[in-house]
């Protein structure tokens, strides 16, 4: 599936498709964050997109994709090569990528069943030139209500509202069972009116 | 043995009715308005199989 967003990119996107460009040669990836309802339309700050990945083939693959950032003038924490592939291949924590804007990235492998299957399922949306993978809503939206803030929830109905033509109602349902979370405030079922 | 004994009552209608309130108050004051925006002021999407 893929969806077209009809607006121009903003700064954030391009930082954004600068990493997912890079990451597509190394790894499998995913955007599974609030950047998600950004991307499509929503305006409200950020400061952090997440990104999961399935994992680097080798230790030169993932030097050589930071090489690339850091040329960008980017960093990351902590700083230390060797210390980061440990911590992002080894230990499965969460690593920082700060561009060289305001903006940067939670950069995690995937760790549990719904990071996997996202990677699995990613839909594709597209704004102008830029190209981004990203969670699937069925998985997205009750992830963002078991979060439960008021910001998570607010994602989870912009996100519902905006990709409700293609979403498998009957799979996210079956997901936020699954994840022990009601839909009930974001479907709006029985609260409308 | 100190056993702890629960006794389950079933819920006051009181209680439920205002649970309900809540989750209709959550969902005027948060959803809705997003859920107007993302319908009325988002740019326009164009979904390819």
């Amino acid at each position: 599936m893929e969806i077209e967003v009809k607006s121009g990119i903003t700064e954030l996107d391009e930082l954004v498709g600068e990493l997912v460009s890079r990451l597509d040669r190394y790894t499998k990836y995913v955007i599974v964050s609030g950047y998600i309802a950004i991307l499509l339309g929503m305006e409200r700050p950020t400061q952090d997109v997440d990104v999961v990945v399935s994992g680097f083939k080798s230790k030169e693959a993932f030097y050589e994709f930071l090489h690339g950032l850091r040329e960008l003038g980017w960093e990351t924490i902590p700083s230390n090569l060797d210390e980061l592939y440990f911590l992002l291949e080894e230990r499965n924590e969460t690593i920082n990528i700060f561009t060289n804007k305001q903006w940067y990235f939670d950069f995690k492998k995937a760790r549990n069943k719904w990071a996997k299957l996202s990677l699995e399922n990613p839909i594709i949306i597209r704004k102008e030139n830029l190209s981004f993978k990203v969670a699937p809503p069925e998985i997205q939206i009750p992830y963002k209500v078991w979060l439960g803030s008021d910001k998570d929830l607010k994602d989870a109905a912009y996100l519902y509202e905006r990709l409700k033509p293609i979403i498998d109602r009957n799979a996210m349902l079956e997901i936020a069972r699954e994840m022990g979370v009601d839909l009930q405030l974001i479907l709006g079922d029985g609260l409308e009116g | 043995m100190d056993l702890k004994v629960e006794v389950i009552r079933p819920r006051p209608f009181k209680w439920i009715r205002s649970r309900r309130r809540a989750v209709f108050d959550l969902y005027k004051e948060l959803i809705r308005p997003v859920k107007f925006i993302a319908r009325k002021r988002s740019p326009k999407l164009v979904f390819k199989k």
